[in-house]
């Protein structure tokens, strides 16, 4: 694992060695953080993979610490391997991964996305990009409430977002050794508990201390061109080469993904989630990236916009003049985009040619919705925004060249917003930007 | 229509569909596994900067292992009508949709073709996974003798031999990195309202199973008269959570038909599980 590791402030241990990376929260035991640091030593081509099996081993005979939040990542068949238990949540660059029901444990297959994001369960993500921050994880343990993988910085000689990877671990040859005390591994398994004889790091004195060259800059440091970032390359499993051959002639197409080849689905990891919960279920309800808002509840305690009569979950009549109170905040609405895709309003949504780029979406806090731009129209990679504040929905300019427009329900043509300008959006109304059109649809009363 | 998608040689359209062509394609020889035909289904268009986001969405998909899934082969993404698009093969012959279902096949038939459909949606909600568009269009109809898995016998039948059995399609696609949809896969008709407002779950899947119920034996979906409205106004609609009006259906159906279009998430069937058995148990009684 040659990517960036910025480890996050807070309660915890992060642990790195080589390609595997690990992070305990401060309600696991001394001993299930001494025995993941000792379990994030062992290295392999498929450690992550490995490490996940082990930990699957020992939580099917019972879980011994289930409010234990831990997360590893590693290599694995299919590019890195994620295993969430507990209350942790992890961000692949795509959408937010957490054990469900909450604490239960999840292991899938992601790729390699940048940015990664460990965090607790419920935890706002860390603001903007990190990627100009120089400390980087090199190998050893020390304190921290998650950690954010990012694109590796490029090496002498590389240019800056290729989306290469050098091929090379970060671990510095004789630098960082792990943390004072992680010692030997800890027995796993057996019986429930991490590690009969927990010793090394975090025996009773909290997180430990950073391990010597742990925390350090990196080497050349990283460029601001590095702040856009391309799609995650794609790791090929069985790569296919079809169409390298294929004729150019009419009606004969060849596969040009990004990564020049398809993926077989057939080797695909076993993605060993846990079940979706069933409607009934308290986690159901779950979303861990809603804003808190005041609202009203249905007798069932279903959350809904102030103004309702009738609950918009169940049907059930909610009186005037009932309580209010605070909650979880439903999609404020729905964008309907000219390509036929639909989007919900929870998350802000950025839009432009490469929405994937804005610092906002790869620290997980927006989401992407990409468009090309209309024939003599100019698309910016970040163009514009719609996001929710409250239960209404704002149209935001980024200050792209060829501007951003609103319609408004029932009005004829189109008025553009000044540079960085936000704009209030009713039900009905219109955006265009780069020659798109997008519809916005409240899903609460006005 | 191309005449290949990568080194796939199509040979033809199992449904002309404008938003989710499935096709027959012969096997390439690379792929082993003899010439038994392979079935790719064309999703999207979709932006290239989306094969990434395509690509999250497809793998834990594809490793669900189920018999009512399609034994998935690979993903690509390729031109197609000169436009990106995300095709996905598997090794499982479909021999049509009940989108357009063969003639003979009659309602017991397409009762337990959706109860297939209603497995593979369950594996899926088992691994953590929605499909998100069920619809008549994704549940597709195995060809007699279709291997359950890439590694298992070839057909026996033509793919033109449809049988009750079905597995669920691909899910949808679409630009950027999590749309709730894409207009026309599935229709609107077929997507939870819950769904749209964010509130989404196995009981948007179990909705949408009750929408294809109700359309296999009514032939319309339970809002009369959303196709005809413009788009906009049917998404408007649907976000006030309206009470499907229910069609006229024997009595062994309506019953479960009703339940899964509950407003009312927990009024619902708990799983897609339950939904098959009900459905079974329903076409045993026709």
């Amino acid at each position: 694992m040659a990517d960036k590791l910025e480890v996050l402030p807070g309660p915890g241990l992060v642990a790195r060695f080589g390609d595997v990376a690990v992070w305990a929260g401060p309600q696991c035991s001394p001993a299930l953080q001494a025995h993941l640091v000792s379990e994030a030593q062992k290295q392999g081509p498929y450690a992550g993979d490995q490490l996940a099996s082990s930990f699957i081993a020992v939580l099917q005979r019972g879980d011994p610490e289930p409010q234990a939040p831990f997360a590893i990542v590693g290599p694995g068949a299919n590019g890195l391997a994620l295993f969430l238990h507990g209350p942790v949540q992890a961000w692949d660059s795509g959408r937010w991964l957490a054990p469900q029901p909450v604490p239960g444990w999840m292991a899938t297959s992601i790729g390699r996305p940048w940015p990664l994001i460990i965090l607790p369960y419920g935890a706002a993500p860390p603001p903007q990009s990190q990627q100009g921050n120089p400390f980087d994880l090199l190998s050893g343990a020390v304190p921290g409430s998650g950690f954010v993988l990012l694109r590796p910085p490029p090496g002498p000689g590389q240019v800056s977002g290729t989306g290469q990877a050098t091929g090379s671990s970060l671990t510095s040859p004789g630098g960082a050794q792990p943390g004072p005390g992680a010692g030997g591994p800890v027995p796993f398994g057996g019986q429930p508990g991490y590690g009969a004889q927990p010793s090394g790091v975090g025996t009773g004195q909290g997180a430990p201390a950073p391990g010597p060259g742990g925390h350090g800059p990196v080497p050349g440091g990283a460029g601001p061109g590095q702040s856009t970032m391309a799609a995650a390359p794609v790791a090929l499993a069985g790569t296919v080469g079809a169409g390298a051959g294929a004729p150019a002639n009419s009606g004969t197409v060849g596969v040009s993904g990004p990564s020049g080849g398809a993926i077989d689905l057939r080797s695909v990891f076993a993605a060993l989630q846990s079940p979706l919960p069933v409607a009934s279920s308290p986690a159901a309800a779950f979303s861990p990236d809603r804003p808190e808002v005041q609202g009203v509840r249905c007798e069932l305690g279903h959350f809904n916009h102030p103004r309702v009569t009738n609950c918009m979950r169940c049907g059930r009549p909610i009186p005037p003049g009932s309580p209010q109170a605070s909650g979880s905040r439903p999609a404020a609405g729905v964008l309907l985009a000219d390509d036929g895709s639909i989007w919900a309003l929870g998350r802000p949504c950025i839009i432009g040619a490469e929405p994937t780029s804005a610092a906002e979406v790869q620290a997980g806090a927006a989401q992407a919705i990409a468009m090309r731009a209309a024939p003599d129209h100019p698309m910016a990679p970040v163009h514009a925004e719609v996001q929710a504040k409250g239960w209404s929905a704002y149209l935001v300019d980024r200050g792209a060249d060829g501007g951003t427009f609103i319609q408004g329900p029932g009005t004829q043509g189109w008025a553009q917003l000044g540079r960085n300008e936000q704009r209030e959006l009713l039900d009905g109304s219109h955006i265009s930007c780069g020659g798109r059109v997008l519809t916005y649809l409240a899903a609460w009363p006005a | 229509m191309a005449s290949q998608v990568a080194d796939y040689e199509i040979t033809s359209s199992v449904v002309e569909d404008r938003t989710a062509p499935c096709l027959r394609a012969r096997r390439p020889q690379r792929l082993g596994g003899g010439d038994a035909p392979v079935t790719i289904w064309v999703l999207g268009p979709l932006a290239r900067t989306s094969w990434a986001a395509a690509r999250a969405r497809l793998e834990p998909v594809a490793s669900v292992h189920d018999d009512h899934l399609p034994a998935w082969l690979e993903a690509g993404i390729s031109e197609w009508a000169q436009r990106p698009v995300v095709w996905v093969s598997a090794a499982t012959a479909v021999a049509g949709t009940l989108a357009s279902p063969p003639p003979g096949l009659d309602l017991p038939a397409r009762l337990r073709a959706i109860a297939s459909a209603a497995r593979g949606a369950h594996a899926l909600h088992e691994h953590g996974q929605l499909h998100e568009a069920i619809c008549p269009q994704s549940v597709a109809l195995v060809a007699i003798g279709s291997p359950d898995q890439a590694a298992g016998p070839e057909p026996r039948g033509t793919p033109d031999d449809a049988t009750a059995s079905a597995v669920l399609s691909p899910p949808a696609l679409a630009n950027g990195q999590a749309p709730l949809a894409q207009v026309g896969y599935p229709p609107l008709g077929y997507i939870d309202p819950q769904l749209l407002r964010g509130e989404g779950g196995r009981w948007s899947d179990i909705w949408a199973l009750g929408a294809t119920v109700h359309q296999a034996v009514t032939g319309s979906v339970p809002f009369p008269g959303l196709d005809e409205l413009p788009v906009v106004q049917a998404l408007s609609r649907l976000l006030s959570v309206p009470t499907p009006a229910l069609g006229q259906m024997p009595d062994a159906v309506s019953e479960v038909v009703a339940e899964c279009l509950s407003v009312d998430p927990t009024d619902r069937p708990a799983t897609a599980n339950e939904v098959a058995e009900r459905l079974d148990e329903a076409a045993s009684k026709l």
